[in-house]
């Protein structure tokens, strides 16, 4: 059972708050203690003598949210009682009334008790999830629901209350579920509802924690086509086989997903970054890709974007309006990221001005706000750090790369001659734009001077954000990848790597456009990359065709395994016919059902803007162009 | 030492085991009618012109110091015409902001080789991969690979060769040791065909086959299916009696594509139309060779 009021978020709320987003409760605390258990420890720390006024106030909110979550629970067992007494003389045999009277027995324990049985847990999550979403949250993450769910499956298997084929059904019903309301909880774009199941995973001793519901679950999803909810899987030096082979095959049913995220990369990058060991281990993410402490955190991943290219365009206009110039490359470069520490500041300046909305629902299932007894929209919560994210880079990397060339080592044009055909958005000059975007290294090459200066650029956004602390004391990261190469190019002025005004710009950590990058080149230079601080998402973003994975599985497979040996952070694979792309752009109405991957979600292509669509199509095309150019037979 | 290539393609999945980086050397000894990458044929330097990426800007025409050019696709015949004025001097290429005009073949350095195939090293030692030498006909340039192909054994890289085996017998001796996978092309095997339809010589051919085998080499044997030149039962049958006397380890068959249209027309040629070969025949064929105790692979693309 899940039901959402999609009205109540018309209600007018206060304007000045932001309502947390992108965020993953406590469901393992929830299901092992249930509210009851919750409540116990409120009250416990009511006795606690040492509170002060707001504090106490603090904790006397979260029981009233307590106590109304139950009248809500109580009016839904008042409303399934009604609809079993409306059919009392068939009880029991009528399979609806037997349904009730299983939902009516659920309802009776949970969510005040803990969780039974699988059927309990899943509708556990599943009513609090609806309540998370109906308090004006949006991006709600489900977080590592195999492990969270498994312990009930195991004990159902040995009880003999379950056998895996039942499981499965009780997981397809629970997906279904979490599909409705699919135009309701999308953000952007249709699709972009932030329900992430992250599966499998490394455990602290090295073994792999997958267990019968991985498999389940990526099979469940295969299974119904569905866009959404999709899957985030952790993958480690111990993946087995079977998960990496079911993998592969949800990929070839054209999901887009599961995005593969490195536990060998990321959980060193949060134990380093400060994170607690225990619950680096445990990471899940945020809507898309950022890793994530899952009922620990509020942490804000999804702020804003850095764009890489806005202080390279201030830096060429103020040598144009100077009519100063720069003599060598080192020094541009230099200047370059004197202005992009300049933007930074900027940018952390504007989010740091954000105030959440206070939430009490999210503080009863997070970390620490009882402890602390702290609103999590006042920095209750374990981790309270903020996320940048990123657009541009690989333009910038390329623009870059052709001023070096062109202005100081070919010396064919200067820095005054680069804004001014900026400016004019290469209409005189066309010809330059070809060139600028065809010739030369580019983003995403294993060639050290590429791979160098995406380092240093990377290292200097680091430096930049070590000054800076957000208002609950907490450091910045940042990421590789964001959901914005197409909004923030929108109005963006041309760039010199050969883009034009309004162009997206390049898509996460990928080719800016097609050079003949194959798919080892780009994750050698993926692998390269730096993601110390900047693990806050670094998706490697490829386009393959079904044939070609089809035929050719267990190389992808071992593909994939090399590439996060080597260290590539995240990776997702669009799965397409560029052929099949066009035709349902044209005609939507006999392609109903395709599926591509957008930015960290998958949608149905059909209700995608077509700007969108576009750059898929191209994309598409550009890889099957380089993947039958060359060929011995 | 430097070598003459079209083109090095890495992440290479179907030439040989694992992933492999496959280097197209250019050059040729045969002549087939379905070849499918043309510009490896001639060992000389080639213009091409890809005409669906001209943005028409005349750069081309702008530069060319004598002027010869009016339209760039004049490159293909002009460049090839002795008597014409062009002497070859790139700059209608160089000049080119979209890459629609180019060249086709470049001499690359073993140290330069050596970098770029090095790159996928790890790809290579945890998947079997390696290197596939391919083309073109590797054999013509067995002097050269020598020296490649020692700096790749001492670096444990896996070696093979795609070869049609059509050349003389002392190109193979001189590389056979070093390598690990010979992948051969077996096409015609009637000599007087051979000689009209591919020029070539089958005597070569045979005598470097049974050199490979007298070596105990790995070997895959290719088979592309092309009616009327390889896909008739007289040289089906040939075929049968042919590999039933070696020990292979697997045998490709294929049918060609019009994957390579575009190559051709870029270097101002017209690609020959195959005749479409059933499902129902492929199968057949198939079943033939199993028979006989042969593990095929049918590596259809579309």
């Amino acid at each position: 059972m899940y039901s959402i009021d999609t009205k109540i978020r018309t209600i007018p709320r206060d304007y000045h708050y932001t309502p947390i987003g992108n965020l993953t409760v406590h469901y393992a605390k929830l299901l092992n203690e249930g509210l009851m258990g919750i409540e116990e420890e409120i009250i416990e720390k009511l006795n606690d003598k040492n509170l002060d006024n707001s504090e106490t106030s603090f904790l006397n909110c979260l029981l009233n949210t307590l106590e109304s979550i139950t009248v809500l629970k109580d009016r839904q067992l008042h409303h399934l009682r009604q609809l079993q007494e409306k059919n009392p003389e068939n009880k029991g045999k009528d399979p609806e009334n037997k349904n009730i009277r299983r939902l009516i027995e659920i309802f009776s324990h949970i969510p005040l008790h803990p969780a039974r049985t699988l059927e309990e847990a899943l509708q556990t999550v599943l009513f609090i999830n609806s309540l998370i979403w109906m308090d004006g949250h949006s991006l709600v993450g489900l977080g590592r629901l195999d492990n969270v769910l498994y312990p009930f499956l195991e004990k159902d298997l040995s009880t003999g209350l379950l056998g895996l084929d039942e499981a499965k059904d009780l997981i397809i019903g629970f997906l279904r579920s979490l599909n409705k309301y699919y135009e309701y909880k999308s953000n952007a774009l249709l699709g972009d509802t932030g329900q992430v199941i992250v599966l499998g995973g490394k455990n602290p001793d090295g073994t792999d924690s997958t267990n019968p519901l991985t498999l389940i679950f990526m099979e469940a999803l295969k299974d119904l086509r569905l866009p959404d909810p999709k899957i985030v899987l952790r993958v480690h030096d111990n993946t087995p086989e079977e998960v990496w082979d079911m993998a592969l095959r949800c990929l070839e049913a054209g999901l887009g997903y599961p995005l593969f995220t490195n536990d060998e990369v990321i959980i060193n990058s949060l134990i380093n970054f400060g994170y607690r060991e225990e619950d680096s281990f445990d990471y899940a993410t945020s809507a898309c890709w950022e890793p994530f402490i899952p009922g620990k955190s509020l942490d804000q991943n999804n702020l804003t974007d850095i764009n890489f290219l806005t202080p390279l365009m201030r830096l060429l206009k103020s040598v144009h309006e100077e009519k100063g110039n720069i003599s060598e490359f080192k020094r541009f470069l230099g200047s370059y990221k004197i202005y992009l520490a300049e933007y930074i500041e900027e940018v952390v300046e504007s989010v740091d001005k954000v105030d959440f909305e206070p939430a009490p629902l999210l503080s009863l299932l997070v970390d620490d706000c009882i402890v602390e007894c702290k609103d999590i929209s006042q920095g209750g919560a374990r981790y309270n750090y903020y996320g940048l994210l990123s657009v541009g880079m690989g333009n910038t990397i390329n623009a870059l790369l052709n001023i070096k060339r062109m202005v100081y080592d070919e010396e064919r044009i200067d820095l005054k001659g680069v804004y001014k055909v900026l400016e004019g958005n290469f209409e005189s000059d066309e010809k330059l734009r070809y060139e600028l975007s065809n010739k030369g290294f580019k983003y995403g090459m294993d060639e050290d001077l590429v791979m160098d200066l995406t380092n240093e650029l990377i290292n200097s956004v680091q430096l930049s954000l070590d000054n800076f602390r957000n208002k609950f004391g907490f450091k910045y990261k940042f990421g590789l990848s964001s959901p914005g190469f197409i909004t923030n190019s929108l109005y963006f002025p041309a760039s010199f790597d050969g883009r034009s005004h309004g162009e997206p710009f390049g898509v996460h950590i990928s080719p800016v456009d097609n050079y003949n990058i194959s798919y080892t080149t780009i994750s050698n230079f993926a692998s390269a990359l730096n993601y110390d601080k900047a693990f806050n998402g670094g998706v490697v973003d490829i386009i393959a065709e079904k044939s070609f994975i089809k035929s050719i599985k267990d190389k992808f497979i071992d593909y994939l395994k090399v590439s996060f040996k080597e260290g590539v952070m995240q990776l997702q694979i669009n799965v397409l016919n560029p052929e099949i792309l066009i035709k349902a752009k044209e005609d939507p109405d006999s392609f109903p059902n395709l599926i591509v991957r957008v930015w960290g979600f998958s949608a149905y292509f059909k209700d995608l803007p077509e700007k969108y669509q576009d750059l898929i199509i191209k994309r598409a095309l550009q890889y099957e162009s380089q993947n039958h150019q060359y060929t011995t037979i | 030492m430097s070598l003459k290539i079209t083109n090095i393609q890495r992440f290479s999945l179907h030439d040989g085991p694992g992933i492999r980086t496959t280097v197209f050397l250019k050059g040729c000894s045969i002549r087939c009618p379905w070849c499918c990458n043309p510009e490896n044929i001639s060992d000389l330097p080639q213009f091409y012109f890809n005409s669906e990426d001209c943005i028409h800007c005349r750069e081309c025409s702008e530069v060319c110091p004598v002027e010869i050019l009016k339209e760039p696709r004049d490159v293909l015949t002009l460049a090839a015409d002795e008597l014409a004025y062009c002497f070859k001097c790139r700059k209608c290429v160089e000049g080119c902001p979209t890459g629609a005009l180019g060249i086709y073949g470049e001499k690359i350095s073993e140290e330069d080789l050596m970098s770029t195939l090095e790159m996928d090293r790890e790809y290579y030692i945890q998947t079997g991969g390696g290197v596939t030498f391919s083309g073109g006909e590797p054999l013509l340039q067995a002097d050269e690979l020598l020296n490649i192909f020692k700096t790749l054994r001492e670096k444990d890289i896996h070696i093979a060769v795609e070869t049609s085996l059509f050349a003389p017998v002392s190109c193979l001796d001189l590389i056979i040791d070093s390598v690990d996978l010979f992948i051969i092309d077996v096409k015609i095997l009637d000599a007087e065909l051979a000689d009209s339809v591919l020029h070539a010589n089958l005597e070569e051919f045979k005598t470097n086959f049974q050199m490979i085998s007298r070596k105990n080499k790995d070997m895959i044997i290719r088979f592309p299916m092309i009616k009327p030149f390889t896909f008739n039962r007289k040289n089906i049958d040939s075929l049968m009696d042919f590999i039933g006397d070696y020990n292979i380890k697997y045998i490709e068959i294929f049918t060609t594509h019009q994957l390579a249209a575009k190559k051709y027309d870029s270097l101002g040629w017209e690609m020959k139309k195959q005749e479409c070969i059933k499902e129902e025949e492929i199968k057949e064929l198939i079943d033939e060779l199993e028979d006989i105790s042969v593990e095929v692979k049918s590596l259809n693309f579309n």
